[in-house]
């Protein structure tokens, strides 16, 4: 079996290894329906007795050589993805790249929409036959030019790639990649009634790069400059304390007043911040532009409409209902931010961490009260944000301020099929917990609710 | 084909019955000794690689351990981090019918490369392309060195496409050397051809630069390869071949070595005058065959430091090694 080490590029994923195994031992391997891991295990096992490749190793498939390849060059830095990353639901890849016999492990997440080598969209489908880009062990199977490897391997060896530079974004990619971060996973009660749906696996793998370069590498402005997915890291926040595993999950449903009176300290801090800075955006007194439109409802401007919004939020009970008490599943009214620290809580279930060692070991970890309030605040932001974008949407729609409430988001281009959820990002290290979350969060952004969306949207 | 060991199916025959004497003296196959010509080899290879030539070539007699030297130098110079090319073993094969299809197929089989009966030669070549490439990329040294043993039995259509070979490589930036072994008459018809106004590119990259490698031809020469039987132990930290075999009479410090001299008498006075036109050297072949029967029946029944005892026994053992296929004497 030969490896084709010399047309290797970086970031090969599982599919772009198999395609480079069979480009290279095309003549020696029969197009059956044998998965690719098996024909390797048995050619490592029968016929690949060298003392230059024969490693201890208990990987078996396209691992083994993997595995063989990361121990025969260590210095080649090669990325560390976690399991957790979120994939794009169908696999993507560059029509150029595909016509070469690549495949990046990059294409099949959120990071990228181009290629960072040609520059060009990645799609789902093979522009040739139609059909989806096929998995590692079925590329045999396609009698396609550009998503097999029927045609290409009757070719005239082509090797102009080797020690090409042009795949050097990628090896980039690689390059920061190389480091791994391993995130707690977060409780936090009020969540549930700031969220409806909650799908952190979006915001995790959106969020994981901006975190990465938080987390571990000092200049990471310098690595925005260097990296294809530059729009993809966010400045973010660093908290840290000490990790205390000293801390019993309490399930008392209440709340003590003292935790009640400062949510609401903090719920006012917010609004109050709100409304100073839609007043200076709006460039008038807030409400102050009110017009009556007919049938008795009143129009005002964005902002305005916003400070509307936000005051019947805070201090009314926010319909999240029809007249006919249906309930709106996927509105934006549906967040119930009333509700926030009015109901049912015990202060130690406000928020902690989970941190799983083992399949069978757990271990929790409090979360201090300062940075329980932190998570509290960002979370109220996040509710003015969506709350921002449904206003923003009404207005795109013609909508009036009455009428908000029955706005559905799956009409949206946009928006439909969204969830919005703030991720906070935690990292046990060296007994302490470091939290990571995007600047952005601090953030109302009334005129650029979309950079937050591009944190949180699924895909 | 099976070639390699992995392949062969698994046998019902009991391995005791099968297996050889572990003794590298007592299974020549696996004695290997440092020949002279490895110096002389290794010091013409270097030249070569510090010019990047594109070949050169290697002939020699009969029986003097071309290939032998050739496989064990593939392994040493391999091994060793100082050389700055990677080293690569063809042997060609004697082949029913010479097409360039059926020396890069007989090149995968000697890979262990499975190729389909239909491939076409260019794939076959491909195969060996990837294959030369993986090795020199794991190995990390600068050049490719190809040793292509057999010369004799390629022909000159063959050796063009390995010339083509060479410049697949070139366009990568990698210098592909070729380095031909031959039994010196049989390829003389080749280096002849090749000489051709036709064929001069053959010529120009392959055999403008010949060495001709030999066996034993001096004194000194044999001395260092009688040594080796002094120096290698079996097993390690064990006795020395020679001290293996040595009759327990003989002092304890006796050296093989030290019979170089009247070795170099025997095969001078008794045998180099009848071997005119046929050896022009002590053939390493040769040379193993009669250390062995030194040691293995002579030194190893009875101690004797009787110089006449000890020219008789040499010269039997010389006879015995068909250097001079009408000097042996059957014993009744």
């Amino acid at each position: 079996m030969n490896l084709g080490l010399a047309i290797a590029k970086p970031g090969e994923s599982r599919l772009g290894l198999s395609l480079r195994l069979w480009r290279v031992n095309r003549i020696s391997w029969n197009l059956d329906r044998r998965s690719i891991s098996d024909r390797v295990t048995e050619e490592l096992a029968h016929g690949f007795k060298n003392s230059l490749l024969n490693i201890d190793s208990s990987e078996v498939g396209l691992d083994a050589i993997n595995a063989l390849e990361h121990h025969h060059f260590p210095e080649i830095a090669r990325a560390k993805l976690p399991s957790y990353l979120r994939k794009t639901k169908r696999v993507r890849n560059c029509v150029a790249c595909a016509y070469s016999g690549y495949h990046s492990l990059y294409f099949d997440l959120p990071w990228l929409e181009k290629c960072p080598v040609h520059k060009r969209s990645l799609v789902e489908r093979c522009p040739e036959c139609r059909k989806y880009w096929p998995g590692p062990d079925d590329v045999q199977l396609r009698n396609c030019d550009c998503c097999g490897i029927r045609e290409k391997a009757t070719a005239k060896i082509n090797l102009a790639l080797f020690n090409s530079k042009i795949y050097d974004s990628v090896l980039r990619l690689d390059q920061f990649f190389s480091e791994r971060i391993s995130l707690c996973q977060s409780n936090y009660k009020h969540h549930q009634n700031v969220h409806d749906r909650r799908t952190p696996g979006y915001s995790k793998t959106l969020l994981y790069p901006s975190v990465l370069a938080a987390h571990k590498y000092d200049k990471y402005q310098e690595w925005c400059d260097l990296l294809p997915i530059e729009s993809r890291i966010h400045p973010c926040i660093k908290k840290k304390f000490r990790a205390n595993t000293d801390f019993k999950v309490n399930t008392l449903k209440y709340i003590t007043e003292e935790t009640r009176d400062k949510m609401s300290k903090v719920r006012k801090k917010v609004y109050n911040r709100a409304l100073q800075e839609l007043e200076e955006l709006a460039g008038h007194e807030l409400l102050s532009c009110e017009k009556r439109t007919g049938y008795g409802n009143v129009d005002y401007c964005y902002h305005c409409h916003i400070a509307n919004q936000l005051s019947t939020s805070f201090y009314r009970y926010a319909v999240s209902s029809d007249a006919y008490g249906r309930v709106y599943k996927g509105r934006l009214f549906s967040y119930k931010l009333s509700k926030i620290g009015k109901i049912s809580y015990s202060d130690s279930l406000l928020s902690y961490l989970s941190h799983h060692r083992s399949t069978f070991e757990t271990e929790h970890y409090e979360i201090p009260e300062r940075i329980r309030y932190k998570l509290y605040e960002l979370d109220l932001i996040s509710c003015i944000k969506q709350l921002a974008i449904q206003v923003r949407y009404g207005h795109e729609y013609g909508h009036n301020s009455s009428i908000f409430s029955s706005i559905d988001i799956h009409d949206h281009p946009v928006l439909h099929n969204q969830f919005f959820h703030n991720y906070y990002s935690f990292i046990v290290e060296n007994s302490y917990v470091h939290l990571y979350y995007p600047k952005e969060y601090e953030q109302f952004s009334f005129d650029t609710p979309l950079t937050w969306l591009a944190m949180t949207e699924c895909f | 084909m099976l070639l390699a060991d992995e392949k062969l199916p698994p046998s019902a025959i009991p391995k005791n019955l099968i297996s050889r004497s572990k003794h590298p003296v007592l299974n020549p196959i696996n004695l290997v000794i440092n020949a002279p010509m490895m110096e002389e080899i290794v010091a013409h290879v270097k030249e070569v690689l510090f010019d990047e030539d594109s070949g050169t070539c290697f002939l020699g007699g009969h029986r003097i351990g071309k290939t032998t030297a050739i496989e064990t130098l593939v392994v040493k110079l391999n091994a060793d981090k100082a050389v700055s090319a990677y080293f690569h073993y063809f042997a060609a094969e004697k082949l029913d019918v010479r097409s360039i299809k059926q020396m890069f197929k007989h090149f995968c089989s000697q890979e262990n490369i499975h190729t389909k009966d239909r491939a076409p030669y260019l794939d076959m070549r491909d195969l060996i392309i990837y294959r030369l490439l993986d090795r020199f990329i794991l190995s990390r040294k600068q050049q490719i060195v190809l040793f292509i043993d057999e010369l004799h039995r390629l022909d000159v259509d063959q050796l063009e496409s390995l010339a083509s070979l060479h410049d697949t490589f070139r366009k990568l930036k990698i210098n592909l050397c070729m380095i031909f072994i031959g039994n010196e008459a049989p390829s003389k018809r080749i280096i002849k051809t090749s000489k051709l106004k036709k064929h001069r590119l053959i010529f120009g990259r392959f055999f403008e630069s010949q060495k001709k490698i030999y066996g034993i031809r001096s004194e000194e020469q044999l001395k260092k390869c009688l040594s080796e039987f002094d120096r290698l132990r079996y097993p390690e930290g064990g006795p020395t071949y020679t001290q293996h075999f040595l009759h327990k009479d003989a002092p304890k410090n006796w050296k093989l070595a030290s019979l170089s001299k009247l070795m170099w008498e025997v095969y001078t006075t008794e045998y180099k005058p009848k071997l005119k036109g046929m050896h022009d050297s002590f053939g390493m072949k040769y040379f193993i065959s009669t250390v062995r029967r030194l040691l293995v029946f002579y030194l190893n029944s009875a101690w004797t430091d009787d110089r006449d005892e000890l020219r008789e026994m040499i010269s039997q053992s010389i006879a015995h090694s068909r250097i001079y296929v009408d000097g042996i004497r059957v014993e009744s």
